[in-house]
């Protein structure tokens, strides 16, 4: 079964091509079309409402996506072309943070991993924050929902890359554990391991195939390349957003101004954007009120691990992520398949000239894993030059001593399988063997030499109890607000351990429904904009 | 074209990317991209030479590409890399600014030098948009043996899809 497409594109407005101003009365505007803006966007729309929803990014139908190279893929859907970046303070490193700037949003750039938010994250949210509507029996129907509409199924493990099975066979040598089956959001898929580059089957279901096709067909308008400048409020009421198209160039903007009006506005710009949107709404006199926007940032660093093997491996074969290892859970890790493009390799391998080209060629022997840690939160979201934030990342030294037991537990996972060298995430560090490891001391390793990644960004409006603790309260409103909601990941309350698409979409389903009945409630009372 | 219910006319279309009329082949080479052709010939450097001029060519019009795309920031970033890798490479070799007259073996010594010195970072961050780009060019498939299957089709060419 193929996958439904964009083929009602015929509903999407794009930006860089419409002529003069647009100027558009609405029920529910959304600022992103990601998986929590899609999700808002998709559920009022079905109710029945004028849903109007701004993609800063271009329109690409995933066909397109599917049969772009890597590099086409970078400069046409990610973020600022795949080299957003947070900045490391004190010993942390500089994170690369990738995301997608396109209809669809990150969803278009995962690798597709839906796991539900682990119990006892759940539990602390209730307990110490105060926040007992994010109870597991509350989040349960919208988990189940979000499930469905995605198809989330378990990745079998015929579709294993030897990548993964050679370190699933390392895990059970050293830790007398088997790896996990992942669950993702796909359809029949084919195990062609470019997922976050772009299905060449379009078997993923990212939100621009899961969602927005229903949503376009119940009348939402969808509007791409529209960069929001700021909410417009009445009082402490919004009541709509402004802003510029972009001509699609290196985010050149045209000059051509929109300005949508409506009863209720869902800020969905993600952690790394949205603070900075609610910002420039605000007048300066009502940043103190709201003093935790854009702090809280946790970002689950990542690393990766590459081993060179005495076999062909062709790690590219396979499910892109399809089994992960929650056994060190305990210690804040969590080790999840992965494999990158043969040019991605290459540059995270030491060295130039004819030596690197040696390794490069070794390229199909290469297995390669990933782990994640479950972080504190030490980043945040500054205001930055032009429209852009400026982020910077401090680890929690606790996270940071996490690093080099990640790296070990990886080296040492992958030398039990049989490795014969491992390249450790350190820049310029050669490749090291079984023996060498053990003179390698990680911990002396000075954080801006490590290569890390991150592709969730969470917690920059985090929900909480009151505004002393975070910005938006359980419905999903920041304190001191009318009219506004925010539902993405820039309110989710901790870090979550594992990939949280399917977190932020529930909480964004939650958000919108409490959206609806507000609005409904108002539309009684005469009190809408 | 069709009128939705907010009364807008919509235009069915794909994405369109709407770049000049000129062809990006067609720009002339400038001088940053003479100073990333100069380190991609270290970089890329093999036993058997270095890379022929066409691909190196052809990787600096990607690079300009690429960076017409992917906005402002990137542009400052990789070609603020560039600057202070090439800078680094030349003042290594004793010609500081002259990235163009120091040899080829000096270039590599210096690129393998500043890998592992306090510009580590913007090294890496040239260092990796080179590779993603570079091995994109249809020869690089066959160097590197990379066929691409699908599990599926592995799978399914030996009888146990």
């Amino acid at each position: 079964m193929t996958a439904h497409d964009f083929r009602a594109q015929a509903e999407i407005l794009k930006g860089r091509a419409h002529q003069g101003d647009l100027d558009i009365d609405c029920d529910v505007v959304v600022i992103g079309s990601g998986a929590g803006g899609s999700t808002v966007a998709w559920r009022a729309a079905l109710a029945g409402k004028r849903v109007v929803c701004l993609e800063e990014g271009p329109s690409i139908p995933a066909a397109e996506h599917g049969a772009m190279r890597p590099s086409e893929s970078l400069r046409h859907v990610w973020r600022d072309g795949g080299l957003t970046f947070a900045a490391g303070l004190g010993d942390s490193p500089t994170i690369n943070v990738t995301m997608g700037k396109v209809v669809g949003g990150s969803s278009v750039v995962t690798g597709g991993v839906c796991l539900r938010p682990p119990e006892h994250i759940l539990d602390t949210w209730v307990r110490e924050r105060g926040l007992p509507g994010l109870a597991l029996r509350h989040l349960t129907p919208y988990l189940d929902e979000i499930e469905r509409l995605l198809h989330v199924e378990q990745v079998p493990v015929s579709l294993r890359s030897r990548s993964t099975q050679l370190f699933g066979e390392g895990l059970k040598a050293l830790h007398g554990v088997d790896l996990v089956p992942l669950r993702r959001n796909t359809r029949n898929c084919n195990g062609c391991g470019t997922c976050n580059f772009g299905c060449p089957e379009q078997r993923k279901m990212s939100v621009d195939l899961a969602l927005l096709p229903a949503a376009l067909s119940n009348g939402a308008l969808i509007v791409s390349d529209a960069h929001v400048d700021r909410i417009e409020f009445k009082g402490s009421r919004a009541v709509g957003v402004r802003g510029i198209f972009s001509d699609g160039l290196g985010g050149m903007r045209s000059g051509v101004a929109f300005r949508v009006r409506a009863d209720a506005v869902v800020l969905a710009a993600g952690a790394w954007h949205g603070p900075n949107i609610l910002r420039r709404s605000l007048p300066l006199w009502r940043w103190p009120q709201l003093p935790h926007v854009g702090r809280h940032l946790t970002l689950h660093p990542s690393f990766r691990m590459l081993a060179r093997f005495d076999e062909r491996v062709a790690g590219w074969s396979g499910a892109l992520q399809s089994a992960y290892s929650d056994h060190f859970m305990k210690d804040g890790l969590t080790l999840v398949s992965l494999f990158v493009p043969p040019g991605v390799l290459a540059a995270t391998m030491p060295g130039f000239g004819p030596a690197h080209g040696r390794r490069v060629v070794d390229i199909p022997s290469l297995a390669m894993f990933g782990g994640l840690i479950h972080d504190e939160g030490g980043g945040t979201v500054w205001p930055g030059p032009g429209k852009d934030p400026l982020v910077t990342f401090r680890m929690a030294a606790e996270d940071r001593a996490k690093v080099p037991l990640l790296l070990k537990t990886m080296a040492e996972t992958f030398f039990a399988a049989g490795a014969l060298e491992c390249f450790l995430p350190v820049l310029g560090l050669d490749p090291v063997t079984p023996d060498s490891l053990k003179t390698v001391d990680l911990s002396r390793v000075p954080g801006r030499r490590y290569e890390a990644t991150s592709q969730h960004p969470l917690g920059t409006l985090r929900m909480a109890r009151s505004r002393s603790e975070g910005v938006v309260a359980e419905t999903g409103q920041p304190f001191g607000t009318e009219g506004l909601w925010v539902a993405d990941g820039s309110i989710v309350p901790t870090s979550l351990g594992v990939n949280p698409q399917v977190t932020v979409m529930a909480m964004a389903l939650r958000v919108a429904d409490r959206m609806l009945e507000n609005v409904a409630r108002d539309a009684r009372c005469g009190k809408s904009a | 074209m069709n009128t939705n219910r907010f009364g807008l006319k919509m235009a069915p279309g794909h994405f369109v990317d709407q770049r000049p009329a000129e062809t990006f082949a067609e720009r002339p080479i400038v001088g940053w991209q003479r100073d990333l052709m100069a380190l991609a010939e270290a970089m890329f450097l093999r036993d058997e030479g270095p890379p022929d001029c066409e691909r190196l060519e052809w990787f600096a019009r990607q690079m300009d590409d690429f960076l017409r795309h992917a906005g402002l920031r990137t542009r400052l970033v990789l070609r603020g890399s560039l600057a202070s890798v090439a800078l680094a490479v030349s003042t290594m070799a004793g010609r500081p600014g002259s990235l163009r007259s120091v040899s080829v073996e000096q270039r590599l010594a210096g690129l393998e030098r500043a890998e592992k010195s306090p510009i580590a970072l913007a090294c890496f961050a040239l260092k990796a948009m080179s590779c993603i780009l570079w091995y994109e060019h249809p020869a690089s498939a066959q160097e590197i043996d990379f066929d691409g299957r699908c599990r599926g089709d592995v799978l399914a060419g030996e009888g146990k899809a």
